[in-house]
């Protein structure tokens, strides 16, 4: 008994460190997340910053895999952007529906035999489009299925300019989202990629491929997800960014330059996290060769993505999405501690290994854990209850804070009733949101070996019809 | 402190809509003061020393400036004979800018922005340059181009020089696209000012010396001859010898053109580099021995110096026999690129006919 004893106590003071130090690191993103975006906001509003009619080139890759529902829509706004030169590439990746025909059909797109310098591994293309009508350079690759790392790669073997931008074909960039984008390169030299803000489509009302509105939708899913991704687009990303630090920049939306993509050897087509692997494996190339660089996050770079509307395809994406950060984390072990990677290799690398990759693993044996105490009447319950609500409640007042921080990126209103809803449910995605995510999350290794590459499908209904 | 931030943010949503009608407010009070004034010197034809103490006082206030500034962009745009305020009051903005070359980066940025808005009536240009010449000390990104921004739009040569000294000697990066197409918003004659610019550039850092050829290249081809000799030179960085090529693919000058000729000769050919942007550049030197040297070049073994030169022939005209004679090198790679480059430009002209029939 007395082994048992100091066993959980043992584990009430890990969990009590593992706690105090989340809600910190949280706390921390949340205050430079609010300091940095006020401060954005001023310098726009009094004129300090680098507008530029022409900024450079840039070739938009376009990955689609059964996109039939919103491809249309995603490349009419494409084709809208406040931005003077650049080429939209749309790579289908042997869709099963009729993903290109309905590209194809609708801008009268020819079949091209145009040659393609193969820097980066991919598959074979099928056949090459290219639309005569539309004022940006529009081209179609059929290729055969490679996984969307291959896809990324076909798009940068066959894009023209210096940068390019990566975006799924679900998704809508706002009319100045490259301009906002391209920014920091302009200012820094030695910027290699930047992270876009990626936003919750449902939550966005469109007209005329315009953003008319944003409004938190009833789906209490998409909700708890809205809620999810400002904490982590307005707070932690912005913290990350100060010491050069962010290991992911979502394949929603992110720029990139191409020499140093493909000094890389470009998207790994092995993986489930490509996006988090190419930025990781940019930090490691940069830093084993010491090469001066920059990883930003510019969240005034709005995209808006669709996110999962059933627990069904939000199981199947964090599946996803937990087994490709596995492989990423496992990957690049070396870096975990090493003095060549600086804050990345400590701060960065230890926050995704526990508070990303092992947080479920963690907080599950926790419950349990507290159950147990509970049982055997060792758990101080006031104390366990008072202590329970005033974590939740200081993250719920986190969750809250960074809501509220998107009024700094954007000059769309905030609702008072979409601050009362979040108002109410920050404590339920606090606590039971996050704790099904954990389940969910704990289930992404059965079966890993046969799905390790493995992406799914969601059901997808298209950024207008949401 | 959570609760501090989260209360400052909810009540930063909160004012939203009261500081935008506050600064609509500031706005057309700042308005009607002007057109008070402009009334008032048609009138007198002379400066009030209220408006004087207003402008030395209220604008001092950043919230103020800014509202002042964009009631004058406002009445510079609705009322053409505004510009005799101006021109009596801007002699007033040299105090200011004294004022705020002392205060915090981000409002001496925006002063430098606010100066380069009034350049046409700003009569004491030397010593608004030389104050703003000072905002470089201590500066960021954007006070340095808001710098730039007035000094071009002041069209004060020297101080440009000696902007882009500072900004050198420093190491401070400043973006070549910002620079050149600053350059072009220079008020007085460009050509002087890339004279003078030539002459200091190659003391600077490569960086700089692109962002001057590329303004060159937009603003005229006079300076063809010390360009095409500082080209040939083999101290000058591969990066402005691509600036410089660029420069004569829009200015035609013969020696150039032997020179870019050159590039693409056999021994060049498949090295890239260099001869990617000379097929590009050979558009502009249309004749056989250009053609032969482009026939040679879609040989390359370089993809993009094949892409580039096939590209070039197909623009300056392509016929059947130039078409065999790749076909008979039976080199897949040519013949690959050049089907592309004769097909999809026909492709494009037949929708083109079709239209122009149907339409």
């Amino acid at each position: 008994m007395e082994t048992i004893g100091l066993f959980l106590k043992i584990i009430a003071i890990f969990f009590l460190l593992y706690l105090l130090l989340y809600i910190t690191f949280l706390l921390l993103s949340v205050i430079v997340g609010a300091i940095n975006l006020y401060d954005k906001e001023k310098k726009r509003e009094i004129k300090n910053e680098l507008k530029h009619e022409y900024y450079f080139p840039i070739s938009i890759i376009v990955p689609a895999y059964n996109e039939e529902v919103t491809i249309l829509d995603s490349i009419k706004s494409l084709l809208n952007l406040d931005y003077k030169l650049y080429e939209i590439i749309v790579v289908d990746d042997g869709s099963k529906d009729n993903t290109s025909q309905k590209l194809i059909d609708h801008y009268n797109m020819i079949k091209v035999d145009r040659p393609i310098r193969k820097v980066l591994k991919c598959q074979e293309e099928l056949g090459i489009y290219e639309a005569p009508d539309t004022n940006v350079s529009l081209t179609l690759i059929k290729k055969k299925n490679g996984g969307k790392g291959d896809v990324l790669n076909m798009g940068i073997n066959a894009s023209k300019y210096p940068y390019f931008v990566c975006i799924d074909a679900d998704s809508v960039l706002q009319k100045d989202s490259l301009e906002r984008i391209a920014q920091p390169v302009i200012e820094n030299e030695n910027v290699v990629a930047v992270g876009g803000y990626i936003r919750i489509a449902q939550s966005m009302k469109m007209k005329d491929g315009e953003i008319e509105n944003c409004i938190l939708p009833a789906n209490l899913i998409v909700l708890m997800q809205i809620m999810e991704y400002d904490r982590s687009f307005l707070a932690s990303r912005i913290l990350m960014n100060e010491y050069n630090g962010n290991l992911i920049i979502s394949g929603a939306f992110g720029l990139f330059k191409k020499e140093t993509v493909i000094a890389v050897g470009g998207y790994d087509c092995d993986t489930l996290g490509e996006d988090m692997e190419l930025v990781v494996k940019l930090h490691d190339f940069c830093c084993k060769h010491k090469i001066k660089y920059q990883i930003s996050y510019e969240p005034s770079a709005v995209c808006w993505s669709e996110a999962p509307s059933t627990l069904k395809d939000l199981k199947t994406q964090r599946v996803r999405w937990h087994r490709g950060l596995f492989q990423c984390m496992h990957k690049y072990r070396e870096m975990f501690l090493n003095p060549l990677y600086g804050l990345i290799g400590s701060i960065s690398y230890l926050y995704y290994l526990i508070y990303e990759l092992l947080s479920p693993v963690i907080e599950i044996f926790g419950l349990f854990a507290t159950i147990l105490a509970g049982s055997i009447g060792l758990l101080n319950i006031p104390f366990m209850i008072r202590f329970y609500l005033i974590y939740a409640l200081f993250g719920a007042l986190l969750t809250i804070t960074s809501f509220l921080q998107r009024v700094y990126t954007q000059n769309l209103r905030i609702y008072k009733r979409d601050i009362l809803k979040v108002t109410l449910l920050c404590l339920v995605e606090n606590s039971l949101f996050r704790l099904y995510l954990d389940f969910i999350r704990m289930t992404a290794f059965i079966g890993y070996k046969k799905k390790r590459t493995d992406w799914g499908e969601l059901e997808r209904k298209g950024i207008e019809n949401n | 402190m959570c609760l501090s931030l989260l209360l400052f943010n909810g009540a930063y949503v909160l004012s939203l809509s009261s500081r935008k009608k506050s600064r609509e407010k500031n706005k057309a009070l700042m308005y009607k003061i002007i057109l008070e004034e402009y009334e008032n010197i048609k009138l007198n034809n002379k400066a009030s020393a209220k408006h004087v103490k207003f402008i030395l006082q209220k604008l001092k206030k950043i919230k103020n400036l800014l509202a002042y500034y964009e009631a004058s962009v406002l009445l510079m745009h609705q009322k053409e004979d505004i510009a005799r305020y101006f021109d009596i009051y801007t002699k007033y903005f040299s105090n200011l800018a004294l004022f705020y070359e002392n205060r915090q980066v981000m409002e001496k940025a925006f002063f430098a922005y606010f100066l380069a808005s009034f350049h046409d009536h700003i009569h004491e240009k030397n010593r608004i340059s030389e104050i703003m010449l000072r905002y470089l000390d201590n500066s960021n990104i954007y006070v340095r181009e808001n710098v730039l921004l007035c000094l071009y739009s002041l069209g004060n040569a020297e101080a440009i020089i000696q902007a882009l000294t500072i900004l050198n000697d420093n190491g401070w990066y400043h973006d070549k696209r910002l620079l050149s197409d600053g350059l072009l918003q220079f008020n007085g004659d460009k050509i002087i000012l890339i004279n003078q610019l030539w002459e200091k550039m190659f003391l600077w850092d490569e960086n700089f010396q692109i962002a001057i050829i590329q303004a060159a290249q937009r603003i005229s081809g006079n300076f063809v001859e010390q360009f095409y000799n500082k080209m040939i030179d083999d101290d000058i960085s591969v990066e402005t010898k691509f600036a410089f090529i660029r420069y004569f693919q829009t200015w035609y000058y013969p020696e150039a053109g032997e020179y870019l000729r050159s590039l693409l000769s056999e021994e060049n050919r498949d090295k890239g580099g260099l001869s990617i942007v000379a097929a590009s550049a050979l558009i502009n030197y249309p004749d056989e021995k250009t053609h032969e040297v482009l026939l040679n070049a879609v040989l390359s073994k370089n993809f993009f110096v094949r892409y580039n030169a096939a590209k070039t022939l197909v623009h300056m005209g392509f016929d059947e026999n130039d078409k065999l004679s790749i076909i008979n090198t039976k080199d897949k790679y040519a013949i690959e690129v050049i089907k592309y480059m004769t097909e999809y430009k026909e492709e494009i002209e037949d929708i083109a006919r079709i239209k122009g029939v149907t339409a």
